[in-house]
């Protein structure tokens, strides 16, 4: 201890450090201190939901509009994880806060029927600024333009001069600020990337992470110098298929014309009208429950194999819905990414996104899903618990919930 | 989920060491505590901590440092000293030391924040540049020079503290 210190004509001084390492210093704080320190630190922690539950959020928006939107979730959140370990998350929240306009390209791709069906793959431009509003230019021309803070959307397609307008009316209040990407970028997690090491993507040197998220791998790799993502490669699986889809090109605050936003349906058009009233999904277990059961409705009884794995609740929606958006591209193996779902299968699965904040705000042990291979009905099998301030709750088979002696196993 | 309950109870006992030393009073020490680990959830939002131990002293120190920089902003000296000197056997030199010791308390206050957590974390808890450098992100060779040059500016703060006391250096 001390080794540096004593420095020639250092007496003087080490004899006042010594009056200060001499002072009559306690073993420990009190248990009241202690006490009070593990609340406010419970307090605090909780009044900020988990990285999950945020990237929910988000993508509330997204599955609202178009499974496209999914991207906007994963950049946001991986902007915050592509530091380096040199990155601090200060410097990240600056970053992002200074990014009013972000660009990036999203490439399509599915590895199984592109080794039968060459050249299967699409490639989508996003622009996202932090007033909520989003464009996105495919490459076979069609451009979508959100709005999410008035819940409009306008799809324009132009090689059958249709256009979408779609609507989307009661979003939940409370999740206003949520549905602001930018606010998102104070308040994220971000420990939920493995650091993967030093590697090159695309020719240049990078920072790799790894992470799972909603039953997605995604590898990112970013730049340790700027700080920014170089590419995001997410797999998913939809419909049975697995789908790629890789983010590059990114471009923070790039120049863009007026009008890049602009909703305006050009003359000529055909316009199909859609509006989704969406549910109230306030009481969360009841939300869970209605989940549950438009799942199990769909899904011949049986109840999902996971709670928090998006595929399977999409597959059920996309079935429906996939004649219908065929017309919309010239590439039919691509038609799920012009979906167009029935109000009744909008306001289910609005409904996942709602059971997905329900799960961020319960601690990691404070729940359980059990309903993978069951059917509805069985009032004996609870499917789900979580713990509450009293104790228990559960949701049995026959999707009633009441209180609980105990966890079950 | 990080345990929180653990991180306090087990690493509770340094933070508290540490911001005893340096602060001596129990109220400044009180607020300082809770204030270390709810910076330290903070931090634990916008990276992985590596080690707790490190962070929390590292970022008790800081917060020890601020804290006398208001406390003498305030011109409360002369409260810590008496508190300070309350916990000794033997009143005479119980009050000399709490004298050094608020008085290097006052000198330290003067020092960039940066080069007295360095000279914090090295005379009072014992770590070496390198252990420093990591926690602070400087390099040994910086934070050695930076303690270097804070204990100069010490020095001076000192002769020229004793100098103004009654019967002091002159």
């Amino acid at each position: 201890m001390n080794q540096n210190l004593s420095d020639p004509g250092d007496e003087v001084l080490e004899s006042y450090f010594s009056a200060m390492r001499g002072r009559a210093v306690p073993d420990g704080p009190p248990e009241t201190r202690i006490s009070e320190t593990i609340a406010a630190l419970r307090a605090a922690a909780g009044k900020k939901p988990g990285v999950f539950s945020r990237v929910y959020t988000m993508k509330f928006i997204t599955g609202m509009a178009a499974s496209v939107l999914l991207v906007v979730g994963v950049v946001l959140v991986a902007m915050v994880m592509l530091r380096s370990p040199e990155v601090t998350f200060g410097e990240i929240v600056e970053r992002v806060r200074s990014a009013h306009l972000v660009s990036f390209v999203e490439t399509v791709s599915m590895p199984e029927v592109a080794k039968t069906v060459p050249g299967q793959t699409m490639k989508m431009k996003f622009l996202i600024n932090d007033q909520g509003q989003a464009s996105i230019q495919s490459d076979e021309g069609v451009r979508t333009v959100m709005d999410e803070k008035t819940g409009h959307m306008v799809e324009l397609m132009p090689k059958t001069k249709t256009a979408i307008v779609m609507d989307m009316k009661n979003m939940p209040k409370q999740s206003n600020a949520s549905r602001d990407p930018l606010e998102q970028f104070k308040k994220l997690e971000g420990d939920s990337a493995n650091d993967m090491g030093r590697a090159q993507i695309d020719g240049k040197k990078a920072q790799k992470f790894n992470a799972k998220v909603m039953g997605q791998e995604w590898m990112i790799w970013a730049d340790p110098q700027t700080r920014e993502p170089i590419r995001i490669d997410m797999t998913m699986n939809m419909m049975g298929q697995q789908i790629t889809a890789s983010l590059t090109d990114f471009d923070f605050d790039p120049a863009a014309p007026d009008d890049a936003f602009s909703q305006e349906i050009p003359k000529g058009y055909t316009i199909t009208s859609l509006a989704f009233d969406l549910p109230d999904i306030s009481n969360r277990e009841q939300n869970l429950v209605e989940l549950l059961r438009g799942y199990a409705q769909r899904a011949g009884g049986k109840f999902p194999d996971k709670l928090d794995d998006m595929g399977p609740y999409m597959n059920l929606v996309m079935r429906k819905s996939l004649s219908l958006s065929k017309t919309a591209t010239t590439n039919p193996s691509l038609a799920w990414m012009h979906f167009t779902p029935s109000s009744a299968d909008m306001q289910w699965i609005t409904r996942f996104w709602g059971v997905q904040q329900f799960l961020g705000i319960l601690p990691k042990d404070g729940w359980k899903y059990l309903g993978a291979g069951k059917t509805m009905g069985d009032s004996d099998s609870v499917i789900f618990w979580y713990k509450t301030d009293k104790g228990y709750r559960g949701i049995s088979g026959n999707l009633t919930a009441a209180d609980l002696q105990a966890a079950p196993q | 989920m990080t345990d929180w309950e653990s991180i306090v109870r087990g690493h509770g006992p340094t933070v508290w060491r540490t911001l005893f030393r340096l602060l001596g009073r129990r109220a400044d020490i009180d607020e300082c505590f809770q204030e270390t680990f709810l910076s330290a959830l903070e931090m634990s939002r916008r990276q992985k901590i590596v080690c707790w131990s490190a962070l929390l002293q590292t970022v008790a120190t800081r917060k020890a440092v601020d804290r006398l920089r208001q406390k003498y902003r305030d011109r409360e000296e002369s409260a810590a000293i008496e508190a300070a000197a309350s916990g000794m056997s033997d009143p005479y030199r119980a009050v000399e030391e709490a004298e050094r010791a608020g008085l290097l308390e006052q000198a330290m206050t003067r020092l960039p924040p940066r080069q007295a957590e360095a000279i914090c974390l090295h005379a009072l808890s014992g770590w070496s540049y390198q252990e420093i450098g990591q926690q602070l992100g400087m390099s040994s060779s910086a934070v050695g020079t930076a303690i270097h040059r804070g204990k100069q500016r010490l020095r001076e703060l000192l002769e020229v503290s004793l100098g103004a006391q009654p019967g002091g250096a002159s």
